[in-house]
């Protein structure tokens, strides 16, 4: 997802000059090439975070883009009040990227992780989120918050793999169905998406016939969807990279909750309120640890579906 | 050309009567922060009536030059100027801190004309401030940028980072203005973070540091006329000014941070203005 956002911040700096790169002393010798060709669109402000949302901020009021580009908790909780005041209550032009969100960073410890960063950037009014769940859509992501004008966050991890289904154009606000089903539903953002997939095909073989949905834009969240699926399904299993508290399956419970015609119910699957312990390469191994693998998925959907 | 003194006094008046002004419209409001208002009107009246070239009319001329009041609780200072200058009609200072009103308690520039950034919470303004002055330096854009923070402000990291990045990007189309009145919510800043010595701390960050009395015109004028200097390098005002200023109980006063005078207070804060108004009317004749 790096390479995805270097060559998309590429293109789009490309097509209207006016975006500009903002790094927190990273990805200077990926983005070696930008700033070669584009050096006044590229700042490095050091790891001096708040003050980089501030000076995006005040770019932006001057009519420039600016992309403020980091590891996600210093993109996210360590300026968050800069993002409040100054980007969202602002009404800014400012999109912030966080690199390695949820658990990408898995030798590095909690202080690197960003498990809470949907729920504290959610509650923020103007903000948009994008999650995106593969490389492709993270340059789509990228491509249509340079489009669209206010607040944006995209939260990429790190080594997503490419995703193989038929996708329509990519519209914020909008999630993708990424396989039908009939009777049961998984909603997942980011790198879970993939993890759906696997599960939906066990589940296939017991004749769960199960959606998955790719819900990368978790604000605004996709009610419309959502809401159909609550009515066709008995089901409905949400999984993300974050805290079960103020993330996706947040945004998905506070629209089956208040629905009349809901008829599913719902699990939200994600780490449950707390600091990942211990390390590994393999996110996949932090996964399994916390209870957020595919078998793990697998079971919960079925514990629902026959209940 | 006026002489100093005929400008001076001509500001001063400008100032009691703004001040004025300001109290009539924080008690009708019930609003707060007298007297961070009045440590920072002398140096508003001087700036809008001889050196930011913003014109009302064209908000959106992006070779304006901007001022960003980032301790934005002097917001009734601001309001009172601009009303003043007539980014707004001066009726809308009858609504202050009142539904139906544009003039909250902090400044926001949605609501009110001729306001750049809202602001409120403390250490923002300048990072904003660096962005603009960044952004007008790539659109080759020969205005300037003047942010105005409060010393107690100072206290707040962001601002430090900021101070950082301005001089590294030789911003010298950037000038700050510290409102050194020497005071905060609980007292005297010395006692509760004590910043020693801005203008060496500002020396050390690699900036053009000036200080001067921020209540006198004669020093706001040479001050004002000299910078930015072009040097690489941004310049910093430290003000010398006092909280309260122009109402004896209030001068150094912490509590007037916050409070509204009672009645007795009010008449007798009424009546120092315009025996200053008078005095000074009287002078310019």
């Amino acid at each position: 997802m790096r390479d995805s956002f270097i060559s998309s911040i590429y293109r789009v700096t490309k097509a209207n000059r006016n975006v500009m790169c903002l790094v927190g002393d990273i990805g200077a010798f990926l983005l070696r090439d930008y700033i070669k060709e584009f050096p006044l669109n590229y700042y490095n402000l050091g790891v001096a975070e708040a003050n980089m949302i501030g000076v995006a901020a005040g770019l932006s009021m001057a009519g420039k883009i600016p992309f403020v580009y980091t590891i996600t908790p210093f993109v996210t909780a360590r300026c968050y009040e800069q993002i409040k005041v100054d980007v969202c209550y602002n009404r800014s032009n400012v999109k912030l990227v966080g690199i390695g969100s949820g658990v990408s960073y898995g030798t590095m410890g909690p202080s690197h992780h960003s498990l809470e960063d949907i729920a504290i950037m959610g509650a923020l009014p103007n903000m948009v989120i994008i999650s995106p769940s593969d490389p492709q859509e993270a340059e789509e992501a990228v491509l249509a918050a340079a489009k669209h004008i206010g607040p944006v966050y995209i939260r990429l991890t790190l080594t997503s793999t490419s995703l193989n289904y038929k996708r329509g154009r990519f519209q914020i606000g909008r999630g993708r169905i990424v396989k039908k089903g009939t009777n049961t539903a998984i909603i997942a953002t980011g790198d879970m998406v993939g993890l759906a997939l696997e599960a939906a095909k066990i589940l296939n073989r017991e004749n769960i016939n199960c959606y998955v949905v790719n819900m990368h834009t978790i604000k605004p969240i996709d009610e419309t969807l959502i809401k159909k699926l609550s009515r066709n399904c008995k089901a409905i299993v949400s999984i993300e990279e974050h805290s079960v508290i103020g993330g996706l399956g947040s945004a998905v419970s506070r629209v089956v909750s208040q629905y009349r015609d809901n008829k599913a119910i719902l699990k939200i699957m994600g780490f449950k309120d707390v600091f990942v312990k211990g390390y590994s390469q393999d996110k996949m191994k932090i996964f399994k640890k916390y209870g957020l693998s595919v078998n793990h998925l697998v079971k919960e959907m079925k514990k629902l579906y026959f209940s | 050309m006026k002489t100093n003194k005929k400008l001076t006094q001509e500001f001063e008046l400008k100032s009691a009567q703004m001040r004025k002004e300001i109290l009539e419209m924080i008690i009708r409001g019930r609003g707060t922060h007298i007297a961070s208002a009045f440590s920072i009107i002398d140096i508003l009246v001087y700036l809008y009536e001889k050196v930011l070239k913003i014109d009302p009319g064209d908000l959106a001329d992006a070779k304006r030059d901007r001022f960003i009041l980032s301790k934005g609780h002097g917001g009734a200072a601001l309001y009172v100027v601009l009303a003043n200058h007539r980014f707004f009609p001066k009726e809308a200072l009858n609504l202050y801190c009142s539904e139906g009103g544009i003039l909250g308690g902090h400044p926001d520039r949605f609501l009110v004309p001729g306001v750049e950034v809202s602001t409120g919470s403390l250490g923002h303004g300048l990072s904003i401030a660096v962005g603009l002055a960044l952004a007008n330096k790539i659109n080759k854009i020969d205005s300037r940028v003047y942010c105005l923070v409060g010393d107690g402000e100072c206290n707040e990291g962001a601002v430090w980072e900021a101070c950082m990045t301005a001089n590294h990007h030789k911003l010298d189309n950037l000038v700050l203005i510290v409102d050194n009145n020497g005071m905060m919510i609980s007292g005297f800043t010395k006692d509760i973070l004590d910043p020693i010595s801005f203008s060496q701390k500002f020396k050390s960050f690699g900036w053009n540091t000036t200080e001067i009395n921020g209540h006198d015109f004669g020093e706001l004028q040479s001050v004002f006329n000299k910078v930015p200097i072009r040097n690489k390098k941004p310049t910093v005002v430290i003000a010398n000014t006092i909280k309260g200023k122009g109402i004896s109980f209030m001068e150094n006063k912490s509590q007037w941070h916050g409070m509204l005078p009672n009645e007795a207070e009010m008449k007798i804060a009424m009546e120092e203005l315009s025996c200053r108004i008078n005095s000074l009317t009287e002078k310019g004749k």
